[in-house]
């Protein structure tokens, strides 16, 4: 049996920028100034404060050193209500011109930066807000700031209309992984860039498949993703847009490669993936993945290494693979990162519709 | 819960209200605060009634201070929602606040002036307050839907996509409460298709692609197993635009939009060249190039990457029109064809309705390899144009 420890993706990224050497500055080569993101949407953190920003309209990658600093431990919970009408009022409008697309904490200091389109058209303006540890909010100014980018081609001959739509991103172990989805072609568009970016690089895309009870592929796109150990190798594990939770190790991401994920579990019909992290308590390691309809889903990982794969149907509600739990008291939730060891921070959308944030005991 | 500390007793000295794009002088003369434009035309906020002692006192102050005298809200927002962000300045004798990002169309205001903070006033001096705003001005005509693709009103029942393309640009944030599918009977089929919180649009946002739940398409999915396909065979739907979908501007579309079709047998084939029927044009023409295909294929996809190159390789400009429900690819030269020898060119990511592609099934059925598998990217047609 393998040995097998899920990672905190942030200690897997401290690990790498050990492996590498412990003084590497990731912000070397990085340019001062004003990075004219065209649109904010799925956010991350690498070390040392690096935001990376995934810019669909501007089809780039921008990472964004932050410079942030620790607010001080919270001495409780975080909680701010109805958060997008607080982001309206700071930057001028109205909430139902304020789309919140995607939340990042910063390992390092516990701030959470928030991607937000101010404006609904296609003139919106891209803003990130930065909320301390203790709950103060305010713009991260991207003015005179240190950052470098790496483009994604977004289409041969110039379309003017097809977009490659980033819907995740993470950072392990020196590179960027970007999950996409194209406004034509149904097809897996999963990148990988070296990270600090080199001038000319857009990585390699890999083409990810999926095939159902072993028999039926597609280049299934990804939705939402993370990067964990398993027997000491990190793995990709990534809910894709038709549903199933499969893994495969990140070393199978090569240029030209075909990589066919493993479905470890089937999560049930009307079950949209919308983000996931992993986490360890006591001793055991869990994934929480939120989903459209079926609340939050905490995923017994633990043997995961054991899990051949799904090849039979499943039938009748039942779910196949990994064992899981639904928890039930979070409702609502449209996005989530990790706060700290015990804590993930939510974005949860109230029955009113307005969007609360939230930190939460990791269940 | 109002903000106490901006509406003192409920009193509104007055409203401005400026129309985008409107001059600059303020609405009437009895407000306290007036709207300007700066160098780069945005819209700010001024109080131009400051006394020469005051002028002199603010012109002392440091930016810290300045922040701290005149403040923006948005107007009616709960008491722990923040000040608008934004700059004071004092600007040719005035005292101008200019707002981070441009005041919004439709939204009112709060200013105050906390006139008691200017050095060498009475501390008991009263706040200056007042409400502004910005009318929104409706676009001269309503954003409507030009066109639904697929445009056929019998498609397969493994259709994979639907695009919209609208008039004007649209708003995001709303598609999937917008869109509906409902069966032969109106009532609504439930969750049809792939709700993506990023929604699929061109960068303009003039067209939104609409994909099915891949999961419910998919053979030997769990939600396919569950509740079955979206569409049945033999079974009529029509799909639903809601007049209530917001453009870019904030207003609704002109009408209601409403495409009906029958769901056919499945589609489940690669797309063969072999099958597509060239009918070339005269030399010495700009008549077009005409390629017929013997089902519908995906509309933006034949936009974009059929192409034709003559016999070094090199594109030959001109237009393209996709016509007869998307089965056929017409292409207008520039300049007058010359005879010779050309060649038409599709990348493989060509598809048809349900998403098989050149050469590909969508889903491959890899215990039963009939399909030949094409593994470059593009395929090749030669044609000629005769003398």
């Amino acid at each position: 049996m393998f040995t097998r420890r899920i990672l905190l993706l942030a200690a897997l990224a401290a690990t790498s920028a050990i492996a590498v050497g412990q003084a590497a500055d990731l912000t070397a080569g990085m340019k001062k100034g004003t990075p004219e993101l065209k649109s904010a949407g799925p956010a991350t953190f690498a070390p040392q404060g690096i935001l990376l920003v995934g810019d669909t309209t501007g089809a780039t990658i921008y990472a964004i050193a932050t410079g942030d600093k620790s607010a001080g431990s919270p001495s409780e919970p975080l909680k701010i209500e109805k958060i997008d009408e607080k982001i309206a009022g700071l930057l001028g409008t109205s909430p139902k011109e304020i789309l919140i697309n995607d939340l990042a904490v910063n390992p390092e200091t516990g701030s959470t930066f928030l991607t937000v389109s101010r404006g609904r058209g296609p003139e919106a303006t891209p803003v990130v807000v930065r909320v301390d540890s203790a709950g103060k909010l305010g713009e991260f100014s991207l003015q005179d700031v240190l950052y470098s980018s790496a483009p994604i081609p977004s289409a041969p001959e110039g379309s003017k209309a097809r977009q490659e739509v980033t819907t995740d991103l993470q950072f392990t172990g020196g590179q960027v992984i970007v999950a996409g989805l194209s406004n034509e072609e149904f097809a897996s568009q999963l990148r990988v860039i070296p990270f600090p970016f080199e001038k000319t690089a857009g990585g390699t895309s890999v083409e990810i498949w999926h095939a159902a009870h072993g028999k039926f592929e597609t280049r299934s796109p990804v939705r939402t993703f993370a990067v964990f150990d398993v027997g000491g190798q990190p793995n990709v594990l990534a809910a894709y847009t038709c549903t199933p939770l499969v893994r495969f190790p990140l070393s199978d991401l090569k240029p030209g490669s075909k990589v066919k994920g493993t479905t470890i579990a089937e999560l049930g019909n009307r079950n949209r993936p919308l983000d996931m992290i992993v986490y360890e308590k006591d001793g055991k390691d869990y994934l929480l993945m939120a989903n459209s309809a079926r609340g939050v889903m905490k995923v017994d990982v633990q043997k995961i290494d054991e899990t051949d794969g799904i090849t039979d149907a499943v039938r009748g509600g039942g779910t196949a693979g990994l064992p899981y739990d639904t928890i039930a008291d979070l409702k609502g939730v449209v996005q989530l990162d990790k706060l700290d060891k015990d804590h993930a921070l939510l974005l949860v959308q109230s029955e009113s519709g307005s969007l609360n944030l939230e930190s939460v005991q990791l269940p | 819960m109002r903000g106490a500390g901006w509406r003192l007793g409920g009193l509104i000295l007055a409203t401005l209200l400026v129309g985008s794009g409107c001059p600059v002088t303020p609405f009437d003369q009895s407000s306290q605060f007036s709207i300007v434009a700066d160098a780069d035309k945005k819209m700010c906020l001024e109080f131009q009634r400051l006394t020469d002692r005051e002028r002199a006192a603010v012109a002392s102050m440091n930016s810290d201070q300045l922040q701290q005298l005149l403040a923006v809200r948005v107007a009616d927002a709960d008491n722990d929602v923040p000040n608008t962000a934004g700059t004071v300045t004092l600007v040719d004798g005035n005292l101008r606040f200019e707002p981070r990002y441009p005041f919004s169309e439709g939204l009112t205001y709060d200013a105050v002036l906390r006139r008691s903070r200017i050095p060498g006033n009475d501390a008991n001096m009263p706040d200056v307050l007042e409400g502004f705003g910005f009318e929104s001005v409706p676009l001269e005509s309503p954003t409507k839907v030009t066109h639904v693709y697929p445009s056929a009103d019998e498609l397969p029942v493994n259709l994979l996509k639907f695009y919209l393309h609208f008039s004007a640009p649209m708003s995001r944030g709303e598609a999937y409460q917008r869109i509906h599918l409902l069966d032969a009977d109106g009532k609504e089929v439930a969750d049809p298709f792939l709700e993506l919180g990023e929604e699929l649009w061109d960068p303009g946002l003039q067209r939104f692609t609409l994909l099915f739940d891949p999961g419910r398409i998919k053979r030997g999915l769990k939600p396919r197993e569950e509740v079955g396909p979206v569409l049945e065979e033999g079974n009529r739907y029509t799909l639903v635009v809601d007049r209530e979908w917001t453009d870019a501007a904030g207003y609704p579309l002109a009408a209601q939009v409403r495409k009906s079709f029958v769901a056919l047998v499945p589609d489940e084939a690669p797309l063969d060249v072999n099958a597509w029927k060239i009918e070339p044009p005269q030399p010495g023409t700009r008549e077009p190039l005409v390629v017929r295909f013997p089902e519908p294929l995906d509309h933006s996809l034949l936009e974009r990457v059929v192409r034709v190159v003559d016999a070094d390789d090199a594109r030959i400009p001109g237009e393209v029109a996709i016509t007869d429900g998307e089965t056929c690819w017409r292409f207008r030269p520039e300049r007058a064809w010359q005879a010779g020898e050309y060649h038409l060119v599709a990348d493989t990511t060509l598809e048809d309705l349900a998403g098989n592609s050149i050469g590909r099934a969508f889903d491959v059925d890899v215990f039963e390899p009939v399909q030949k598998q094409i593994k470059t990217d593009l395929v090749v047609v030669p044609f000629a144009i005769g003398p």
